[in-house]
């Protein structure tokens, strides 16, 4: 067993049973609700023989509190959740993509947005821990789908201290007017299987290249899935119609133009899109030139603080008053998942975030790394004094 | 017999390191007064500006940060730090606008400026507690009735009463000790 320091083992001392003390741990504002495995140490330590690094490890602080996440934090967090040992590394993964400062986990822990912490996973290990990408894969019924979305999602509230609420009791500062249930969990694999295309992750600029063992878990924090129904289109130009126009809302964030927003095709959409012809480039950059938002339909008041943030106030009538709901098409980023169906799945941004992709070590302790942005996340936002 | 778990929190807290600064008077002072773009920040600005140039004949700077949700960037700061003796952030009536506006004000005192945030109803508690979680719990908040947003820009313009300009200036003039004593 390794070594605790004085803050790692909490004796629930009036309890007489682990039903007791989950019982506790729900009282003490712990959990998300849902019943909880108790992170004891024998468990825990099963989990820290599964991870890539030391048990003394830190994974650094969390926001928005700040407090520092040990590997044994984590651990303990993924005990709750129901994970099982092997998908740690995943979960290691996935908080080095959430404390990436371009993520900006501290405003996306405490917006009124609905934001959840999207994980995708892809590679040989998701298939490996069992991760679904097929039928059914963002929704009920997978053990490695909902409990590691579940344990991010309560690191970001044990570690990070954000529960929701009114702000008005000590901890409650996730502020979501409504939240999702996609805070519960939001995890699924790429069905690289089915996809017509390379993989997500090879597409990505990274500076020492991609290979096909690499695992890569990508955090994004974005809206749940809206869904894309078209079981009529028979060519990728009238599928990406119905694409586009879902797109195309005034009422996610999207209209501001910030961040990197995921849609996920159904294989069998991603098909009729390949057998027309069309890459995941040339799909990105249809639908940045078609999915966009009527400015006209849009009322005064929201157009004039949408078009602000997003630096077009200058631009409308120069695009027709069709507002882009991208900086590029780059920023419309397109994975594969699901099973049998026509339907896709669209995820808005929360906006002021991009999303994270990072490496798993190739080799036992080695390093994760973290996939470069796409440039537009560089782009200067700041007004000129008036 | 109890049971033993592996603590799943942490029970960490920030050290308080930004200490408010303040200004003796705001007589001819320069203010520098930052919208972070949410609707009617820049109304509720200019309520407290109008007020300060009438009460102390002050000189108001206005700066904007486009995008609420994230940090203003330091080179935005350290203008506002060249150019004030003070400065006044607002809108804080959202969670994530709110949140680094909070960030925002800390970076300003850090700066070495007195600072004071307007928040809105809704939204104070919430302010208070990233201040604590900023280490800044000793800046200054100016509450106004929420919301902010979605009202006429007049009607923002005069949430900001006399009484919530008096928490202005004691925010900017006046250190923690004697504001409890008061």
């Amino acid at each position: 067993m390794s070594v605790y320091g004085p803050t790692d083992l909490i004796d629930i001392a009036d309890v007489h049973d682990e039903d007791a003390a989950a019982e506790q741990l729900h009282r003490w504002g712990w959990t998300d609700g849902l019943p909880v495995v108790v992170p004891t140490p024998q468990r825990v330590e099963r989990f820290l023989a599964a991870s890539t690094r030391d048990p003394d490890a830190s994974l650094g602080p969390i926001a928005p509190r700040g407090a520092e996440l040990t590997l044994r934090g984590l651990a303990a967090n993924a005990v709750m959740a129901g994970c099982l040992p092997a998908y740690m590394p995943v979960l290691e993964a996935a908080v080095v993509a959430m404390r990436q400062p371009d993520f900006n986990l501290y405003g996306m822990q405490m917006t009124t947005h609905p934001c959840a912490l999207m994980v995708v996973v892809q590679g040989p290990l998701a298939g490996e821990s069992g991760i679904a990408s097929g039928a059914g894969c963002m929704g009920a019924g997978f053990r490695a789908n909902g409990t590691i979305g579940r344990a991010v999602r309560l690191v970001a509230m044990n570690i990070g201290g954000a529960r929701p609420g009114e702000g008005e009791v000590a901890g409650d500062i996730d502020r979501a007017t409504q939240g999702s249930p996609a805070k519960w969990s939001f995890c699924f694999a790429e069905n690289q299987g089915d996809s017509p295309w390379p993989s997500y992750a090879s597409e990505l600029t990274w500076p020492d290249g991609w290979e096909p063992t690499d695992d890569v878990v990508t955090v994004a924090a974005v809206e749940g899935p809206h869904n894309i129904n078209d079981h009529q289109s028979s060519t990728g130009k009238n599928l990406l119609k119905t694409i586009a126009a879902t797109m195309s809302t005034p009422g996610a964030n999207t209209a501001y133009r910030g961040g990197d927003q995921f849609l996920a095709l159904g294989p069998e959409h991603a098909r009729v899109l390949a057998d027309s012809g069309l890459s995941r480039r040339d799909v990105q950059e249809y639908l940045f030139e078609n999915a966009r938002v009527d400015a006209t339909r849009v009322g005064r008041e929201k157009l004039d603080e949408a078009s602000l943030w997003g630096g077009y106030r200058l631009k409308l009538d120069e695009w027709g008053h069709r507002v882009p709901i991208a900086r590029a098409p780059e920023d419309i980023r397109i994975v594969v998942a699901g099973g049998t169906g026509k339907h896709s799945a669209w995820m808005p941004t929360f906006g002021a975030t991009w999303s994270q992709s990072v490496r798993l070590p190739r080799t036992a302790g080695g390093e994760f790394t973290v996939a470069p942005l796409n440039e537009t996340a560089r782009w200067a936002n700041d007004l000129e004094s008036e | 017999m109890g049971v033993t778990i592996v603590n799943p929190t942490s029970y960490e807290a920030a050290p308080r390191s930004v200490p408010r600064v303040t200004v003796p008077g705001l007589d001819g002072l320069t203010v520098g007064f930052l919208s972070n773009s949410k609707t009617n920040a820049d109304k509720v600005l200019e309520g407290v500006a109008t007020a300060l140039v009438g009460r102390f004949g002050i000189t108001p700077r206005l700066y904007a940060k486009r995008v609420p949700s994230i940090a203003a960037t330091d080179e935005l700061l350290d203008r506002i730090a060249a150019e004030c003796d003070a400065a006044v952030v607002a809108m804080l009536d959202c969670g994530s606008c709110a949140s680094w506006a909070v960030a925002d004000m800390a970076a300003l005192a850090a700066r070495a400026l007195p600072v004071c945030g307007m928040v809105s109803t809704q939204f104070e508690g919430f302010s208070r507690q990233v201040l604590a979680i900023q280490g800044a719990d000793a800046l200054g908040l100016s509450v106004i009735a929420h919301p902010i947003g979605g009202i006429p820009p007049q009607e923002a313009f005069e949430r900001v009463t006399p009484a919530a300009v008096d928490v202005v200036v004691s925010a900017l003039t006046t250190g923690t000790d004697k504001e409890s004593a008061a």
